[in-house]
């Protein structure tokens, strides 16, 4: 019963996010840096699951970030996969409650989204390639992982993650 | 309908149905951005206009904007349709944008789409609802251009220029003597899918000299897709459009 609760709580975060990314986002700036709270949502979601089902949720969200970014369709699906399994995995294996490593976590999940989206992707090549992994993908890993902590901060408990060691 | 491509047949289908309902309510929040910035002109207009002169400076910036896409559908001497341009996710947006005028608006694909500065690409997909169109960043745009006098045609690409933005340049034109920094560019008509008449942006230098044959120019965009908010969709075919972009 208290996993039930909790879950939906979760649930309802999870939704927010996503309802964020319509909303709020578009007020943020430039879309390059401003934060990915579809990922975001994906990230906190595969925190607690497990890798298969993460890796399926990853490929659902990809799909989804694919049909608003349809140049390079299947990439989003590819790379959001990858993240969705990796993160769910890496949970597993490295993750401790500590707020540095909870930052890197999020850090890398986004920038390894970015990394392969644009390699899939295939759209960007030499100078413009650089430019968009070291300083577009970097600000949007930044401030994504920014606002990954601000919502852990207000939700640890619902996520039951103690990020305060 | 032009056909579709199978992942373009797809991604329609994905905003036709599960992002349907969150597409809308961005397009809303949009509207909702503008009415707030002409509700609070109508505020600051009641208010003491030296105390909040400072504060509104952002929103004089956005609603001048908005004034001056209403000027330049005035201008507009062909049938468009007015759209926003849907904010994106993933580090490829820039090369595509989605915006908010579809089928049922009367686009279709290869329709030129224009911003307040000039050129911004084309109509690639069309959906009942939204478009995507490819923004001259995208590695596949060419478009034909000339003076508006005529005096030198050219083709024009994209190309990764100095710091982080993307540039135009304008390929091999044949040795016509010295164009001086700031002259305008305008699309020629050729080609078949834009209109003569678009200004695409203005020459900065000189990229590539081969002496007595020919120059390639490096061109300074009339619009940053990045920085577009609202566009305006062609959806006559032909036309001259320089008076609607002609330098006053």
């Amino acid at each position: 019963m208290n996993g039930e609760r909790s879950g939906l709580k979760v649930g309802a975060v999870l939704f927010a996010l996503v309802v964020m990314h319509f909303t709020v986002r578009p007020l943020l700036g430039s879309d390059r840096i401003a934060p990915d709270f579809l990922l975001l949502a994906l990230m906190f979601f595969a925190i607690r699951s497990r890798p298969s089902k993460a890796a399926v949720a990853g490929f659902t969200v990809g799909i989804l970030a694919d049909a608003l970014s349809p140049v390079a369709f299947g990439a989003g699906a590819l790379a959001h996969t990858v993240v969705g399994y990796l993160q769910a995995w890496g949970k597993a294996v490295f993750f401790p409650d500590n707020l540095l490593v909870t930052t890197g976590f999020l850090l890398a999940g986004a920038w390894v989204r970015n990394f392969l989206v644009l390699l899939a992707g295939g759209q960007m090549r030499g100078a413009e390639l650089f430019w968009a992994l070291t300083a577009w993908s970097v600000g949007q890993a930044v401030t994504t992982t920014f606002a990954g902590l601000l919502v852990l901060l207000a939700f640890r408990r619902w996520f039951k993650i103690g990020i305060i060691q | 309908m032009a056909p579709l491509t199978y992942a373009e047949a797809i991604a329609s289908g994905i905003r036709n149905t599960i992002l349907f309902p969150f597409l809308r309510l961005q397009e809303e929040t949009e509207l909702l951005r503008i009415r707030r910035v002409q509700f609070d002109e109508i505020a600051a207009r009641a208010d003491s206009a030296a105390a909040i002169a400072g504060r509104l400076q952002g929103l004089e910036q956005e609603n001048a904007r908005l004034r001056a896409i209403l000027g330049l559908r005035a201008r507009m001497p062909v049938r468009h349709v007015a759209a926003e341009v849907l904010h994106q996710t993933q580090q490829t947006e820039g090369t595509a944008i989605i915006v908010s005028a579809g089928e049922q608006d009367g686009v279709r694909r290869w329709a030129p789409v224009v911003s307040l500065g000039g050129l911004v690409g084309s109509v690639q997909a069309v959906d009942r609802n939204t478009a995507t169109v490819h923004t001259w960043t995208h590695p596949d745009f060419g478009v034909a251009v000339t003076f508006l006098n005529d005096s030198v045609v050219g083709l024009v690409g994209p190309r990764f220029g100095d710091g982080l933005t993307m540039m135009l340049e304008l390929r091999e034109v044949a040795y016509v003597g010295d164009i001086p920094p700031g002259t305008p560019v305008y699309t020629s008509g050729l080609g078949g899918v834009y209109p003569r008449g678009i200004r695409v942006g203005r020459i900065r230098s000189v990229l590539d000299d081969r002496v007595g044959w020919s120059r390639s120019f490096w061109l300074e965009p009339a619009v940053h897709p990045a920085a577009v908010s609202h566009v305006l969709i062609l959806l006559a075919e032909g036309g001259d459009l320089s008076s609607a972009f002609e330098e006053r």
